[in-house]
Formats: C-alpha cells, sequence, structure tokens
C-alpha cells in the first residue's frame, strides 16, 4: 500500500513536471489551450487523376473564409489535376501553430503571411523565393503598391504575392451622432475636431462615451504618431525615435482621451473589447481597420458609416499589406507557386473584392470592393491607400513588443506621465536593437 | 498491488509475466520517452543555446540564465504564481476535501451532486474561461448585478490589478473541485467501515471520528492531492491566456511564469530563453515537490 502510493506520486509529479517543459522542446504539442480551431474545409472537385496535388491553405479570419474559397474554387476550375483545401486559424493561435508546424517541417503549403512576421520565416529559410512568380505577367509586382511588395522582400528575395491591404478609417456610429446632434465626421477632420466631437458624444448619465482610446498601435496611436509627422523608428530602422517630441505629442493627444473621460479606460477594456463598446452602441466612434467592416456589418442596429482618418500636421493612415507565401518545403512547389501566381491575378483579386471582405492589393480592383457594400460608403477606406504607412514592426514578432506591453498600460491608464513612458520604450528599443 | 509482490517460481513463468508486463505498458512507456522525455532532454539543451526564430541553436552557456536572474519580470512572475499557489491549494484542497466528506455520506441525490461538482473538470478550459469572464463583467456581469442587489458596490474584477488575481484564483478553485473531490471520494472509501463502528461503540461524535479517524486513514490520498494541485496550481496558464489581455492594466500583477515562456517561446521566438524559463520552474518544482516528500512523514499515515 505505501510504496504503491508512493510510487504513483513520484511518477505522477515527474510527468506533470515534466510534460510542460515538453511543449518547449519542440514546439510539436503546441500547448495553448485556447478555444478549438474552427476549420472547415472547401472540398476538392471529385475528378479523380492520377496524380493529384493537393495543396492545404491557411489563414486567420473567418469572416475571409468565404472569399478564399470561392478564390481557391476559381483556381480548381483551371487547374483540375490541383486540389486546393482552405482552413481557418484564429488568429490568437495562427503564429504559435504556425511556428510548431514549420519547426516539425510539417508547414501549409500555402499561408497568408504577415509584415511583421515574413522576417522571421524569411530568415529561417522556410518560405520560397516568389521573385520568379512578381516577374511573370499575371501577377506582377508592379501591379501591387511598391511598399506591399517591399515588405516581403528580404534581402532581395521577394516572399510574398500581396493579397489585400487592411486600412485604417474612423467608423462612426450615426445612431449617437444624431442623438447628440453633432455633425457627421467629414473626410478632412483634424485632431481637434475629433476631440470637440468626441466631448459631445460623451453622455456619461447614457453610458455613451465619444471615442475608443484603446492601448493599441495599429488601429489606434501608430496613425496618430504619423498624422503628427512622427515615427516609431527612423528611416533606416536603426534607431527607434519613441521619444521624439512628435511621437510624444501624438501619443499625449491619444490618452488625453482616457483622461477628460471621452473613452473607456483600459480596466474598461479589460471587461468589453473597444470592438464590443462600439457594436453595442456604447461608444460613438472607434478607429479601426477595413477588415472589421464584415463584423460590424453582422451587427444588428448599428447604423454606422466610415470616415478618413483625421489630420493633423499631415493625412496618415496604417495600410499594412498582407501577402501569400509558400512553404519551402512543400511537396507540391511548382503546383503551390501556380496557385499564388492565379491568387496574385486580377481575376481572383477581384473575386477577393466582389466578396467584401478585404481590400484586394491589385491595382485598380479597389472599386468592386466598395461597390459590394450598399448601405455603407467603404471609399474613405480605400482612400487611406495615398497615404498609407506599413506596420512600423514593433508589434507581436520580437521582444520589443514585450516593452509596449509593460508600458503602455501604465500610460494609457494615467499611472505613468506619457512622455516618461515614451522615453522609456525609446530607451528599452533602442538597447535591444543596437 | 498484491500480486506485483507475490513471487512467481517457475522462471519461464516469470519470463512471460514480465513480458506482458512491458508489452502492457509499452504504448504509455513509449508515449511518455516520445512526447515528454524526448521534449524534456531538448528543452534543456536548448536552455543553453541562443535559439531565435527558426535559426539553429548557437551554444551561449549560462547566458540565458545569467539574463534569467536579472530579469525583473521573471521575479515578479515567480511572485504572481506562488501567490496563486497561496490563494488557491488551500482553499482548494480544503474545499475538496469537505465536498468529498459530504458527498461520501448519506444523502440523497448524491450522484447529482457529485457531478455537479466534476461539470468543471469535463468542461474546456476556454469555455470555462469565458463564461467566467463574462460573470466578473464589471458592468453588465451576474456577479455585480448579484453584489449590487445586495448592497454591496460594483467590483472590477479583471480590470483592478489588485483584484484580477483573486478573480482568476477564483476560477482555478472552482475547476479543481471536481477532480480532487473524485480522487478523495475514493480514498474514503478504501476506509474500513469497522473503525467507525467501533469508535461508535466507544461513544465518538461525527468530529472525532473526522478528526480520529477520516483524516489519518484519508491522509495518503490527501498528500496526492496536495502535491499535484501544487504542481497544477505553479503551472497555472490557459485561464490566464483566456480571461487577460497583456494590454489589460491588470494583467502584469496576473503574467504567470509558465505565461512568460509561453510569450517568450512563441509570440517572440525567442525558444532559447523561453526553455531557461521553463527549466527554472522545473527546478522550482522538483524542490517543492522534494520538501513536501521529507514533510510527508510528519503528517501523512499509511496503514500497512
Amino acid at each position: 500500500m505505501k510504496m504503491y502510493k508512493k510510487v504513483i506520486a513520484a511518477l505522477m509529479t515527474g510527468t506533470m513536471a515534466v510534460s510542460l517543459a515538453a511543449c518547449g522542446g519542440t514546439g510539436n504539442t503546441g500547448s495553448t489551450s485556447a478555444a478549438s480551431a474552427s476549420s472547415s474545409k472547401a472540398s476538392a472537385s471529385d475528378k479523380s487523376s492520377g496524380e493529384k496535388a493537393n495543396l492545404k491553405m491557411i489563414f486567420w479570419d473567418s469572416n475571409q473564409e468565404p472569399g478564399l474559397v470561392a478564390m481557391a474554387e476559381g483556381f480548381m476550375k483551371q487547374n483540375p489535376d490541383i486540389n486546393v483545401s482552405v482552413e481557418t486559424i484564429p488568429w490568437d493561435e495562427y503564429w504559435t501553430k504556425l511556428q510548431a508546424a514549420a519547426t516539425g517541417g510539417d508547414m501549409p503549403d500555402v499561408v497568408v503571411m504577415h509584415p511583421d512576421q515574413v522576417k522571421n520565416y524569411a530568415e529561417g529559410n522556410m518560405l520560397m523565393d516568389l521573385s520568379d512568380v512578381l516577374a511573370g505577367d499575371t501577377a506582377n509586382a508592379s501591379h501591387f503598391p511598391d511598399y506591399v511588395v517591399n515588405d516581403f522582400t528580404i534581402d532581395g528575395k521577394q516572399y510574398g504575392v500581396p493579397k489585400d491591404l487592411g486600412i485604417i478609417g474612423l467608423f462612426y456610429n450615426k445612431d449617437l451622432f444624431d442623438k447628440a446632434g453633432v455633425a457627421y465626421p467629414t473626410n478632412d477632420w483634424t485632431w481637434d475636431d475629433l476631440m470637440s466631437a468626441a466631448e459631445k458624444l460623451t453622455n456619461k448619465d447614457n453610458d455613451v462615451y465619444g471615442f475608443a482610446a484603446p492601448n493599441e498601435g495599429q488601429n489606434f496611436y501608430w496613425n496618430l504618431i504619423w498624422q503628427n509627422g512622427g515615427d516609431v523608428f527612423n528611416k533606416d530602422k536603426s534607431v527607434c525615435t519613441f521619444d521624439s517630441p512628435e511621437t510624444i505629442e501624438a501619443m499625449k493627444y491619444a490618452v488625453s482621451f482616457v483622461e477628460k473621460g471621452y473613452s473607456p479606460t483600459p480596466a474598461d477594456f479589460a471587461n468589453l473589447t473597444q470592438d464590443e463598446y462600439f457594436e453595442s452602441g456604447k461608444c460613438a466612434m472607434i478607429t479601426t481597420g477595413s477588415w472589421m467592416l464584415t463584423e460590424y456589418l453582422a451587427v444588428e442596429g448599428l447604423n454606422f458609416d466610415i470616415a478618413e482618418m483625421p489630420m493633423q500636421k499631415v493625412k496618415a493612415t496604417e495600410c499594412s499589406g498582407m501577402a501569400f507565401s509558400v512553404a519551402a518545403n512543400t511537396k507540391y512547389p511548382e503546383a503551390a507557386k501556380k496557385l499564388v501566381e492565379y491568387l496574385g491575378s486580377e481575376e481572383a483579386q477581384l473575386i477577393e473584392a466582389k466578396s467584401g471582405v478585404a481590400i484586394p492589393a491589385y491595382e485598380n480592383t479597389a472599386q468592386p470592393w466598395v461597390d459590394s457594400f450598399t448601405t455603407i460608403n467603404a471609399a474613405p477606406l480605400v482612400a487611406g491607400a495615398e497615404y498609407g504607412h506599413t506596420s512600423p514592426g514593433l508589434t507581436t514578432s520580437n521582444e520589443a513588443s514585450a516593452i509596449l506591453d509593460d508600458i503602455m498600460p501604465q500610460v494609457f491608464s494615467l499611472e505613468m506621465p506619457v512622455e516618461e513612458g515614451c522615453k522609456a520604450i525609446a530607451e528599452g528599443v533602442n538597447a535591444l536593437i543596437q | 498491488m498484491e500480486t506485483a509482490k507475490k513471487k512467481v517460481k517457475i522462471g519461464k513463468r516469470k519470463r512471460t509475466t514480465y513480458l506482458y508486463g512491458y508489452l502492457f505498458i509499452a504504448p504509455t512507456v513509449i508515449g511518455v520517452m516520445v512526447l515528454n522525455l524526448w521534449s524534456v532532454i531538448q528543452s534543456f539543451y536548448y536552455s543553453f543555446n541562443e535559439v531565435k526564430g527558426f535559426a539553429a541553436p548557437k551554444f551561449i552557456g549560462l547566458a540565458n540564465y545569467a539574463r534569467l536572474f536579472g530579469d525583473a519580470e521573471i521575479w515578479r512572475s515567480i511572485g504572481n504564481t506562488f501567490l496563486y499557489s497561496l490563494i488557491t491549494v488551500p482553499l482548494g484542497v480544503l474545499l475538496s476535501l469537505v465536498v468529498a466528506v459530504l458527498l461520501n455520506a448519506k444523502i440523497k441525490g448524491k450522484g447529482v451532486f457529485r457531478c455537479i461538482y466534476f461539470l468543471p473538470v469535463v468542461s474546456a478550459p476556454a469555455a470555462v474561461a469565458l463564461v467566467w469572464k463574462w460573470l466578473y463583467n464589471k458592468d453588465y456581469g451576474l456577479i455585480n448585478e448579484m453584489l449590487s442587489a445586495i448592497g454591496i458596490g460594483r467590483i472590477d474584477w479583471l480590470g483592478k490589478p489588485s483584484m484580477a488575481l483573486i478573480s482568476v484564483a477564483i476560477v482555478g478553485i472552482w475547476t479543481m473541485v471536481g477532480y480532487n473531490m473524485v480522487i478523495l471520494i475514493a480514498g474514503l472509501q478504501d476506509i474500513p467501515k469497522g473503525l467507525y463502528e467501533a469508535a461508535e461503540i466507544d461513544g465518538a461524535g461525527p468530529f472525532a471520528k473526522f478528526f480520529k479517524i477520516t483524516l489519518p486513514m484519508v491522509s495518503p490520498t490527501l498528500f496526492f492531492v496536495s502535491v499535484t494541485t501544487i504542481i497544477s496550481s505553479l503551472q497555472v496558464f490557459d485561464l490566464i491566456y483566456m480571461m487577460m489581455k497583456p494590454s489589460s492594466p491588470a494583467f502584469k500583477s496576473v503574467e504567470s511564469i509558465v505565461y512568460l515562456f509561453y510569450r517568450y517561446t512563441f509570440t517572440s521566438y525567442n525558444k532559447g530563453y523561453g526553455s531557461a524559463i521553463v527549466v527554472l520552474l522545473f527546478v522550482i518544482i522538483l524542490f517543492i515537490t522534494f520538501i513536501q516528500m521529507k514533510l510527508q512523514k510528519k503528517w501523512v499515515h499509511y496503514n500497512d
């Protein structure tokens, strides 16, 4: 009896302590216990031929899945010998899973790549050089905005065929504007206009905030920094300029919404996300990306429209392009290249445009996307492409993001003066990159 | 357990018995070897290397560990993790024991209650965390509705740094009680009925019976439960991952050591440092478990 219990206890102890370490090693046993992936597959055309190439493509946005499936079907119609399946892995676990799969040599053939992530994969020799695809006729690099192509060019090699553009705009709740008797935002709003509208729209008795000012770079404060003529890094990305006067001024403006009570606080956002605030009519304005349209449109009773981002010194917004990349070790390199070439073609990007889920990257295909909406005017988002900035590369893929995660919550909670926070970020990031 | 001690007389038969024995445990042992042991070895190896992105490991000696000891974030997260254990383990184990004793008594609807208490164990952690997140909501959550109905003000469960860890710990306790209860009930049912009958004849009351018979007799099971509960509480991750966001002001007072490991390994692509973190946790767990093994002589009673 005694021995038995002791042995069991010891064994359990051992395995429990050890099984944790397990996921540190290979990464194959990726241990996120997050919500299970919703995966649905676009079934293949069932014409059976001898050697059929099976390609798997993954993406993170389930809203976009129908559009992506339609593109895959368009490809399969022209290439009956190639079968393409589309799988959605939610954003929260997408990069964890992809990293584990790539380490284990089991990367999906075609993946949608993010500009912040591509460097890691390219330098790790996980991606195929697609320079010849982008030099070809169908998906020639000249058809896409330069900055998107450049975002996926590492050491002179091109690793991504541009997919779509994610552009930030100012979304506003028309009903709340009507109720407060405030004129709708226009495309030439300035910071002062935004602030005074936020003030008028804030109605504490009805639990309504004028504006959502969350601790978030891409959807919010990067844009303000650029609008004020500042930047996160200097030109050649060797110095972090978070402590420049322009950047500090922009951050002060961002935080002032919380300070004045026009925006929920970070503690509030810990309970309800900024999207939930906007969707439930508790926030009159929010700055967010074109990819949120499908979700907002699905919310019953949410009567909203979109304006261009307000300006201060210059017009600016984040406009980051996603791209299709091919795994370096795919079993079917030719078929995979053919697929991404098709996905980058005008035909495929028009399918994407008409599905209304993303602004296609191919030149002059944005109009069908704008036309796909009847209740809202999405044109202000497309306009952002002209003065867009790509992602500053300070998000998830390097340890610099940990510095932001440490300091920004304090800044937005008004526990740390903005100037002190910005200087600490610049100092921390510079120590890291130098 | 008795068969294991039995001496087999015939050599050939002994060999066959052994062979079958190994055959039966083979699937588990091979699984542990491949999935756990190999990864453990690799984690140790990685912790002495720089493993960034998909690059090959580069030996850097103890540099990761040197960084570990100077990293204030590590110490803060160890503090958070210990605090979480200090809240969940004593309360959780005590509650499990109370529930087990009550549900081992002769009461009506025992099966139904056992089911209810066990439900959190079979629910997906992600679903559990999401439902609790709704319950905890500051403005619309059920808990705050109830609190304000009885005159207690609303509490910002998830947004307030001093509250967030307690909120997560409450869910932790809620999910652990069911599992521990089942093990403890099994332990309680091992206690010979004769002991209680004898005690009753001697005139012992329910409390005397609990402290003089139940507690000592169930102590081996209780020991097992405490050891495993402490280990799993030191490895808390999923609840934090699901309930808290890194952008929240309360996040830094909840971030646990495993979360930090996850962040370095999977979002910052720094597997070397992530491995060093997890090795540190391994050493901590080993040390605590070792102490518990030593201390068990003082309070655990084995009846043979």
